[in-house]
């Protein structure tokens, strides 16, 4: 039978790498988008490894919250983007520094 | 009945104060005339009415605010000096609507004038030295107001200033008396704290006797704050005559007769009270003999009639001291009206050199002038028998003082009676003019200074009510009090002999080369106080403020946080890379404390 | 007969992993997108194998079916040939790495440290969890509910022209 641990492993190597992409990402805000949909999905795996486990029905619940709030985020996310790029024309990271000091 | 009356009498000056002050640009001068001489007319009488009815003390109870009973103490004493107070102003201002006529402030002038009755009788009726405080400085204040009336003039607003500082600078002793009476007894009125007065140790009796004294002696321009006075003359002659002569500067005797029990209880508080009385005395006097300007001769008497006032006090002769403030104030007054009608008539000419040989054009104003002089010399029946208690004394220092004042009393004849010469008598070399080259300013009185031909109102035949009323009155009150003076005595011998001096000096011989001296109180003030003031607060300045906080602390901490700001700064990147990094270093941090 | 649940657990998480590499390295966007759908999948089998097969297919449904979509349309929407490549700056990718193995680690350390018991099979996955939410987790549904509602909106007024 599997080690249970290796889904842990899974899960937490899709965080952390939505979390690495989301820091080295130098090309546009979309695929900053899409590395944070990897961390949820790790998020959400990790949720459900311990559904499974314990078998807690409100781990899976908040697992489909999860997804919920994935597609929420990225409505607006995706929206923000949208309108990003109708002001200034593109939507490359490198060049969205407004806020430096 | 005493209370309406005293509260009648406190309040209709405020009131038409109130209401001419308020609209002085707007309203003409009819009415102000109306509601100031209604107001004070009021106050006279109820005044008047006070004073003939009521015999015992009256504590009056008005207020009670922050644990202190503010009344009113209607007794002998402050009704006697009201009574005077409101008496000179009401002739006072009959005279200013006189001598104000063409002034532009006509209205500014007598709402001053009227708040300054209000807070001098608000002095003089307080039940305690708090309310006595407000009274106090309200004067100070009017006395400011008035010194600097025509405040086109520079000189007037500086003497407005001198006056106000020199003044705050004794009031801090004041104060600080004040504060140590509360502190030792609680805010209670006179009788109540003359009952506690027994409690007193002598180091207290004697510290918050000093304090006191301090306060008394800046508003009476005693002799180390006596340099306001001569200031304060640049105002009109109307207010150097109520204010300045005759009523405000009497406030600091007022204060020692006030708390005469407190005074009598130390021996050091007496000698202090009498050294300082005396020296005023004599040697503000001899400052009189210098003057050539007739108001500042004047004020300089004034100082010195004060000593013998202090002298008084010094030596329990407080009744002696009453009489002397009330026939000073008589003749002061009067003498100031009559040195205001002598620069009217002469175009605004006050030095005494440039008079002479009046007395045929002006009888009216010699007459009164002499009889202020005469007045002056004698002091009523009061200023012997100061000095004679003072020479009875026994100790050093009643025989300093005894010698300073019968000095003081031959120089008060001697000044009072160089004045009159000079202005009224004909002087010798005024009629041979140009003989004597020392005397370089010497103009003939028929060629130069004239009486005005257009308006002559100062000729007995056209002369004004508005100036005959006040004089008058003031000639009978000073003949009422001074009649009584016996022939053989002390006041008597120093008033010829003075006069006597006089006549050799300044019309037999003619000196007048009198070096000039004012003791260096001026240069002394300009350079220890004025320039170590100004070269601490300087330095203050620059150490203090300057560097410390605004290089330091303002300019320094905007500097820090500039500084720090712009290091901080390029940590925002504005990528969003980095912040995520961020939130990842904090995460990994809060991991690793759990 | 041979259990195959190792193999294919094994070849899930190796498809998941690689793809989820591949949506951070890759450069063309697209790129990206699709290999997301790829790590979707295989996240979907791993879920199967941890018997949750309505959220499995709930998961599909959602993230591939509607999300996948929304972004290649967005993607197709904007123009994004102009983005250039950028030099990587390998120093703070190599510490960013350094970083999120380091959390990777202690995640997987924190969850070593459990005791865990195998995976249990729930017989009608789709009934316990519909008996739960629409009962004990009723206004959380809701809010959810709300929440989907007010994105929308959002999104709607934010792209809206103006007037």
């Amino acid at each position: 039978m599997l080690n249970m641990h290796a889904y842990f492993i899974v899960s937490s190597l899709l965080f952390a790498l939505g979390f690495f992409g989301v820091i080295i990402n130098r090309k546009n805000l979309i695929s900053i988008l899409l590395c944070i949909e990897l961390m949820f999905l790790g998020v959400a795996t990790n949720f459900i490894i311990y559904a499974s486990i314990y078998g807690a029905v409100s781990a899976k619940i908040m697992a489909l919250m999860i997804i919920v709030v994935t597609v929420a985020e990225t409505a607006v996310g995706l929206a923000i983007v949208i309108l990003i790029h109708k002001q200034q024309q593109h939507i490359d990271v490198t060049k969205l520094t407004r806020l430096k000091g | 009945m005493v209370k309406t009356l005293t509260l009648t009498m406190l309040f209709a000056p405020l009131v038409a104060a109130i209401i001419t002050g308020l609209r002085c640009r707007t309203i003409s001068r009819f009415f102000v005339n109306i509601i100031c001489m209604s107001a004070l007319t009021l106050s006279l009488i109820s005044a008047v009415y006070l004073y003939t009815a009521t015999a015992t003390a009256h504590n009056i109870y008005l207020y009670h605010w922050l644990n202190i009973a503010f009344g009113l103490l209607v007794d002998k004493l402050s009704l006697t000096l009201s009574l005077l107070t409101i008496t000179l102003t009401w002739l006072i201002n009959i005279y200013s609507m006189r001598y104000m006529r063409d002034d532009p402030g006509y209205a500014r002038f007598f709402a001053y004038m009227a708040l300054f009755v209000f807070f001098m009788l608000l002095l003089l009726l307080a039940n305690n030295l708090l309310l006595l405080f407000i009274g106090w400085e309200g004067v100070g204040l009017c006395s400011y107001l008035l010194i600097s009336f025509w405040f086109g003039k520079k000189s007037a607003v500086f003497g407005g200033v001198k006056a106000f500082i020199v003044n705050r600078v004794a009031d801090t002793g004041f104060v600080l008396g004040i504060i140590a009476l509360f502190y030792y007894a609680g805010p209670v009125s006179y009788p109540e704290l003359f009952i506690k007065l027994h409690h007193f140790s002598p180091i207290m009796v004697n510290t918050i006797g000093i304090f006191l004294l301090i306060g008394a002696m800046g508003k009476s321009a005693q002799l180390p704050f006596h340099v306001w006075l001569p200031a304060s003359m640049e105002g009109p002659t109307p207010i150097s005559a109520l204010i300045h002569a005759a009523t405000m500067v009497t406030a600091g005797v007022y204060l020692l007769l006030r708390l005469a029990p407190l005074f009598a209880m130390s021996l050091l508080l007496r000698d202090l009270i009498l050294i300082v009385g005396a020296t005023s005395a004599l040697f503000l006097g001899i400052l009189a003999l210098m003057q050539f300007d007739i108001k500042r001769i004047l004020v300089y008497s004034t100082m010195s009639q004060l000593g013998f006032m202090f002298a008084g006090c010094g030596i329990l002769a407080f009744s002696s001291s009453l009489h002397l403030v009330i026939n000073h104030a008589l003749f002061k007054a009067l003498l100031f009206l009559v040195a205001g009608s002598l620069s009217i008539a002469l175009n605004g000419e006050q030095d005494i050199r440039k008079m002479g040989n009046l007395w045929r054009t002006m009888p009216i104003l010699f007459g009164c002038f002499l009889i202020g002089a005469i007045a002056m010399s004698l002091g009523g029946v009061a200023k012997g028998h100061i000095i004679v208690s003072t020479l009875q004394g026994g100790s050093w220092v009643t025989l300093y003082a005894g010698t300073c004042l019968l000095l003081g009393a031959f120089v008060t004849a001697l000044y009072s009676f160089r004045a009159l010469f000079l202005i009224f008598l004909p002087s010798h070399s005024a009629l041979d003019a140009g003989s004597k080259s020392s005397r370089s300013v010497q103009y003939s009185v028929d060629s130069t200074v004239k009486p005005r031909n257009d308006n002559n109102w100062l000729q007995s035949s056209k002369l004004n009510w508005q100036i005959f009323l006040p004089l008058t009155v003031l000639v009978v009150g000073l003949l009422i009090i001074n009649i009584h003076t016996p022939i053989f005595s002390l006041d008597m011998l120093t008033t010829i002999l003075g006069a006597f001096a006089a006549w050799l000096i300044y019309i037999y011989y003619q000196i007048d080369k009198i070096p000039f001296v004012n003791y260096g109180f001026d240069r002394f003030n300009n350079i220890v106080f004025v320039n170590g003031i100004k070269h601490l607060g300087n330095s203050c300045y620059q150490l203090i403020d300057t560097y410390f906080i605004n290089d330091l602390l303002i300019k320094g901490i905007s500097r820090q946080t500039m500084r720090g700001a712009k290091w901080l700064r390029k940590t925002q990147t504005g990528f969003l890379g980095h912040y995520a990094f961020l939130a990842l270093i904090i995460l990994l941090i809060l991991m690793l404390r759990l | 007969m041979i259990d195959i649940t190792p193999i294919i657990f094994y070849l899930a998480a190796l498809i998941a992993i690689g793809s989820a590499v591949m949506v951070v390295v890759a450069h063309n966007t697209i790129y990206n997108l699709l290999f997301l759908i790829i790590t979707f999948i295989a996240t979907a089998v791993l879920w199967l194998l941890l018997h949750a097969d309505f959220l499995a297919l709930a998961m599909l449904f959602i993230n591939v079916g509607a999300l996948a979509v929304l972004f290649m349309l967005t993607i197709m929407l904007l123009d994004l040939h102009k983005i250039k490549r950028v030099k990587t700056n390998w120093l703070y990718t190599a510490i960013a790495g350094g970083c999120t193995s380091i959390l990777a680690i202690m995640f997987i350390i924190i969850a070593s440290t459990q005791k865990l018991r195998h995976a249990k099979h729930i017989s009608n996955e789709i009934r316990s969890i519909g008996n739960v939410l629409y009962t004990h987790y009723f206004v959380t549904f809701e809010l959810v509910g709300l929440l989907l509602l007010v994105a929308m909106l959002s999104a709607v007024i934010l792209i809206k022209e103006e007037q």
